[in-house]
């Protein structure tokens, strides 16, 4: 606005100068009459009143006036951004085609901003054209790269680099879609938008134009979209209406390909020390026959220290499109955060989509090992500090397993290996009445069972048929170590373990004592959890050629051919006892007293009963021995009496059984057999030996957190695609542990993020057909949170269940190439809760946006050429597009403000006169 | 629910003790004819040891339905709800069967009560009590079994951080509560073990805390196995969600926490009856299980 200070007085020069001549004149002649005036009118003071009220009234003649200009209103024509908010917009690495085209605009608008331009409006378009407000909601967030999108870790931030911000403000899309309807939801500016319609938000836009079309669209894309069919004649229509439509292509077009992860499947909590299976998804585009590697690493997270290989790279041959591949590793005690890697290949579009992040929680649910030793080694009383601590043949195992605050130790001690099992307590004494198991449901809530020197017939046939439907049915472990009362020199073989064991039993005995045994792990077992002691690779071999020598063992007959894993070979025939060696100290001569003998006379201070003597029925320790078998259990051996060719025999046997683990070690565990092993390995504390036990306890307890559950869900698959089906199978156990039908299994399905985060109210999951719904909901789809029942059936085994069948939609929503959901189930007795548990489901597609990572310049180009617009390609030329627009500039506002309009000017001339009229009053003049 | 029984444990004397034999050897006889009785009435499809839950469930049932609540409160519940919200066992602990009854209907409930059936305390089976209170009025609850009279309540209602505004339907506001409790985690101390507990992610009671638009209230439970140890309650009011926390266990320490930072911590137990959270012993003939605490075979 201008302002300044004019004389419009409406009187001319000429007026003013007669008027001035004719007041002389008047004056004059006045003086000329009158005469000079009296003596006492002589004041210079009122004379100089007098003079100032006359050029006061002169200069109100005069009119001067404060004159304001304002420029007349400019109407400046509309420029309309349409910015591709779609999830190939994401793609680059120092910056993505999204970032790019905000900083374009931003520099626009900066060169433009001191002059007069063409009035930009933003839309968004993706799978919707949708108006972004501005102004008010200036917030400051930056686009996420594809790897975070895909990650599901994108999210808005407050305290974005300023490099990344929009100086342009155009960041909240206010949800008004074409339709018109509107949300008070607002979300960031983003390109997440899973499908790119270039064509329909062309058409849509059209529907915004208002009274008057805008001077020119300006198109800030890739060019990559899913409806390029008819969008040049679209095009022309805009020529006609006198719109060009401008094109800014991002996105670099001398890129090799691009090979990405695009999605994985990691369950979300495991156990310590459990084999965790992944997969990873990959989509890759012209790279097809290449090479590549997939890693998993865990980021330190640290500055300065190296990220940790999870596990070995995995080799890809790429084809273009989607492919998966399949890893594993070892969890350890701690929560992991995991990347998975591919390795970049040469010129790739984008190398920020090569890895991907996730986590895995751990379950640190205790772990309940019921430990049954038959040994006939005596109690012996230790000294620790000021106490006496009763140690027995199980202490040393019992004591490497509670070294782990997440493993419980149940010691069953049965005296010789026969006779009543009776629980021992850790503290080592105290003997309680109770012994195994006295329900399948007391059974079940272990998880893992060690069998060490024991004899089958110590258990009822009862007790047998529960280990099995606990193992093969519950996920327990079984390890089974040898002894004079393992496997078939403790009748094993006749017993339902024999099936579940890794290993086939002889038919004779087949202990072997006072022998030393070397055990030699199996190099390509050497992967397994058993034998990693220590981090250190290197270490960890030097630590594993170290095992033990043990005196003792139990030779089977083999190993069984299925689902069975050879860990280590022992050489028997290479551990005979040298000549002139002294044999080790076996237990043959030894007497040992009683087990409980032993434990009365260091407890109470009693002589046992019967004076130390062996009881009656005991038969120092030596076992059943069976018709044909030619060998007593405790004789001692002479050195070569192992044949030839049981040199190799397997030492210790990994396996599996129905949903359980099993193991067999052929070699005893307590003294003296294993003194070696129990003392030597690792030094005094024999730190290896209890790593390597709670190694054992880990992988043989993987399946088994199940065990104690009354409610177990299964789904068939890791992950769906669109179109499949979703079979649940649940299975609810009764207070006795017995699979029950008699539950009602309800179940609802949870998103896996935050219900703000939700397009719809609805699941990707539909209902099922003919399945009667009570919700009131009338959709084909499962609402978040409908509750449904899952039927019972009695196809699983046999056995009740309940089993429900869910389709998925044909095609997702969701951005990403999964999406994640959870099914809640819950076990209820009429009202009454019995358990209840989720399930997480992933869902993988191929979206569109994801197939050709390549932007199509030549679209747009095309677009640009039918519509008589530019093809742009900095901010220079985009800022001439704003500027170059015909404006109209409307007439300046003036505004006129006289002097005399002004009540101060009134107020002076007032006070003038009136203080000239008193001082005459005051003089005495009229 | 084992270590308060152990807290409550009390030295044995003999002449007790052999007293209690003449009365076990009876039971040992009531029992069996029990068993036998109900092997005689066993409905059709039903095995015996479904028989024996709903038997060991009526048990625990008249205990409590036996159980009278008095207060100065008016419209204060009488009884405690004839049907358990939760049901457990703990074999590994010599739980046969267990139970969660609340009181009262409408709204938080004003108490928690666990019963379980114990086939061995003091050498012989009983039934343990459990008490919670809810609520800062005073009651009492009595039965020939049962005296309590809590003073108050241990449960503190704090905001919760970063939650989301309640939602407007209920089914969504499930998902909002479920959400927000797998934010939880309880881990006890039992006997110097660590022992992380299992969120069971279906709350055992849902309920209407006030007349606040989108008001809602749930009660979750961290179990070990199934055997329930922390008490998870989440309430909105109809602004924001809050939460409080209780124990149900007798371990030497339990604490929740939230996004890993402590939410709460179990306050040391306080025994005598007018504690907002104790629990007594009764002796109970359980279906199955002999006067020595050995089940009874068929």
């Amino acid at each position: 606005m201008l302002a300044s200070l004019q004389l419009l007085t409406p009187l001319t020069a000429a007026v003013v100068g007669v008027l001035a001549a004719a007041l002389l004149i008047g004056f004059g002649l006045l003086r000329w009459i009158g005469g000079p005036p009296a003596a006492i009118a002589r004041r210079w003071g009122l004379i100089g009143i007098r003079s100032a009220a006359v050029v006061t009234l002169l200069v109100i003649l005069l009119n001067p006036s404060d004159v304001s200009q304002t420029p007349g209103p400019i109407d400046r024509p509309d420029i309309f951004y349409l910015l591709d908010s779609s999830q190939s917009m994401a793609v680059g690495d120092k910056e993505t085609r999204f970032d790019h085209a905000a900083r374009l605009m931003r520099e626009a608008e900066s060169l433009v901003s001191s002059e007069a331009h063409a009035n930009m409006k933003l839309f968004r378009f993706g799978h919707r054209l949708a108006a972004v407000e501005q102004g008010a909601e200036r917030q400051v967030t930056r686009s996420v790269s594809e790897g975070e999108r895909l990650n599901g870790s994108a999210k808005t931030s407050a305290s974005a680099t300023p490099a990344l911000a929009y100086a342009s403000g155009y960041l909240v899309a206010a949800e008004s879609t074409s339709t018109g309807t509107s949300k008070p939801k607002q979300k960031p500016l983003a390109p997440t938008d899973s499908d790119t319609q270039l064509l329909t938000a062309l058409r849509q836009v059209s529907s915004r134009f208002g009274r008057r079309p805008p001077a020119g669209l300006v198109i800030f894309s890739d060019g990559r979209a899913c409806d390029e069919s008819g969008i040049e004649q679209l095009a022309a229509q805009f020529a006609k209406l006198n719109v060009p439509v401008h094109v800014v292509p991002v996105g670099d077009t001398t890129k090799g390909g691009d090979v990405a992860i695009v999605a994985c499947v990691v369950p979300p909590r495991a156990r310590r020390f459990a084999e965790v299976e992944v997969q990873v998804f990959l989509r890759s585009y012209g790279y097809d026959g290449r090479r590549c590697e997939v890693s998993l690493i865990a980021p330190s997270g640290v500055e300065g220290e190296a990220d940790r290989n999870l596990a070995p790279p995995v080799p890809v041959t790429l084809h273009d499109g989607f492919q998966s591949v399949g890893l594993s590793f070892r969890t350890d005690t701690k929560t992991r955060k995991l990347q998975f890697n591919v390795s970049s290949l040469p010129d790739e579009v984008s190398t920020a989509n090569n890895s991907f992040k996730a986590e895995v929680q751990i379950d640190r649910t205790k772990i309940r090992v019921m430990y049954v030793e038959g040994s006939a080694q005596p109690l012996q009383p230790v000294q620790i500090g000021a106490r006496y601590e009763v140690r027995g043949p199980y202490s040393d195992l019992q004591k490497a397993l509670t070294e782990d605050e997440d493993i419980e130790c149940v010691v069953l001690a049965a005296p010789y290996g026969r006779g009543r099992l009776q629980r021992v307590a850790e503290a080592g004494g105290v003997v309680t009445a109770r012994g195994f198991p006295e329900t399948v449901a007391e059974l079940s809530a272990f998880d893992a069972i060690i069998l060490s020197d024991v004899a089958a017939n110590t258990f009822t046939e009862q007790q047998l048929e529960w280990l099995d439907k606990w193992i093969g049915q519950r996920g327990g472990g079984l390890l089974m170590v040898g002894g004079q009362r393992s496997f078939s020199a403790g009748n094993w073989d006749d017993t339902p373990l024999a099936a579940m064991l890794p290993i086939e039993m002889r038919a004779e005995n087949d202990w072997l004592p006072g022998t030393q045994v070397s055990v030699l792990a199996e190099p390509q077992a050497m992967s397994h959890p058993l034998w990693t002691i220590v981090a250190d690779e290197r270490q960890n071999r030097d630590i594993i050629s170290q095992f033990p020598s043990f005196f003792g063992a139990n030779r089977w007959a083999g190993v069984k051919p299925n689902l069975t894993r050879v860990l280590a070979m022992s050489n028997l025939a290479a551990a005979d006892v040298p000549a002139g060696a002294a044999p080790p100290v076996a237990p043959t001569p030894v007497k040992p007293p009683s087990f409980f003998d032993s434990l009365q006379k260091n407890l109470i201070g009693k002589k046992p009963a019967n004076g130390g003597r062996q009881p009656p029925g005991e038969s120092n320790a030596k076992p059943e021995t069976k018709p044909g078998s030619n060998q007593g259990a405790d004789a001692p051996r002479s050195p070569g009496t192992l044949e030839a060719n049981a040199s190799n025999q397997p030492a210790i046997v990994a396996g599996q059984y129905g949903r359980g683990r099993t193991m067999a070690m052929a070699m005893p565990i307590t003294p003296p057999w294993a003194n070696d092993f129990l003392t030597k390995w690792g030094g005094g504390d024999s730190k290896y030996s209890g790593k390597f036990w709670r190694n054992a306890i880990y992988w043989l307890t993987e399946s088994s957190s199940i065990g104690r559950r009354r409610l177990v869900v299964t789904a068939d698959k890791k992950f769906y695609r669109p179109g499949e089906t979703i079979s649940l199978t649940a299975a609810a156990f009764d207070e006795a542990a017995n699979q029950t039908g008699s539950y009602k299994i309800t179940s609802m399905i949870e998103p896996q993020t935050s219900l703000n985060d939700l397009e719809s109210n609805y699941s990707p999951v539909r209902w099922p057909d003919g399945k009667p719904r009570e919700s009131g909901e009338t959709g084909s789809f499962i609402a978040w949170g409908e509750e449904f029942d899952l039927p019972r059936t009695d196809a699983v085994g046999g056995k009740p269940a309940f089993a429900l069948e869910l389709p998925i939609a044909d095609a997702l929503t969701v951005g990403s190439a999964s999406q994640s959901l959870r099914v809640e189930l819950t076990a209820m007795e009429e009202f009454t809760q019995v358990d209840s548990t989720s399930l997480d489901i992933q869902i993988l597609h191929d979206p569109f946006e994801q197939q050709n990572p390549f932007p199509n310049h030549e679209l747009l180009a095309s677009i640009a050429k039918h519509s008589g617009g530019s093809v742009i390609n900095d901010s220079t030329q985009l800022a001439e597009v704003l500027r170059d627009v015909p404006m109209k500039v409307g007439s300046p506002i003036v505004t006129k403000t006289p002097l005399w309009s002004t009540w101060w000017l009134w107020t002076w001339l007032l006070g003038l006169l009136s203080v000239e009229w008193i001082w005459r009053r005051v003089v005495g003049l009229a | 629910m084992a270590e308060l029984i152990a807290m409550t444990r009390k030295p044995r004397r003999m002449p007790t003790r052999q007293r209690h034999l003449v009365v076990w050897a009876i039971a040992v006889v009531v029992t069996l004819s029990g068993v036998v009785r109900a092997d005689e009435t066993n409905p059709v499809g039903k095995s015996r040891d479904e028989v024996l839950a709903g038997q060991r469930l009526d048990a625990m049932q008249k205990r409590v339905a036996a159980a009278d609540v008095d207060s100065r409160e008016s419209g204060f519940p009488t009884k405690f709800a004839a049907k358990p919200i939760f049901r457990f066992s703990d074999p590994a602990r010599g739980c046969v069967a267990a139970a969660v009854w609340k009181l009262g209907d409408k709204g938080r409930p004003k108490a928690l009560i666990t019963t379980e059936l114990h086939r061995t305390t003091y050498g012989k089976p009983c039934i343990g009590y459990e008490y919670s209170s809810l609520t800062a009025t005073k009651f009492s609850v009595a039965s020939d079994d049962i005296r309590w009279s809590p003073v108050g309540t241990l449960y503190e209602f704090k905001a919760i951080p970063n939650a989301p505004v309640p939602d407007k339907t209920p089914p969504r506001r499930l998902i909002q509560m479920r959400e927000i409790a797998k934010r939880f985690a309880a881990v006890e101390e039992v006997d110097k073990e660590r022992c992380e507990l299992r969120l069971l992610t279906q709350p055992v009671d849902r309920y209407v805390p006030s007349n606040a638009e989108n008001a809602d209230g749930a009660i979750f439970l961290f179990a070990f196995g199934t055997n329930p140890e922390v008490v998870l309650i989440l309430e909105s009011d109809g602004t924001k969600w809050n939460y409080a926390a209780g124990r149900m266990t007798g371990a030497q320490s339990v604490v929740l926490t939230i996004d890993e930072s402590i939410a709460w911590q179990g306050m040391p137990l306080q025994k005598g009856n007018d504690s907002p959270y104790t629990g007594s012993l009764a002796p109970i003939e359980i279906p199955g299980v002999g006067p020595d605490g050995s089940e009874l075979k068929e």
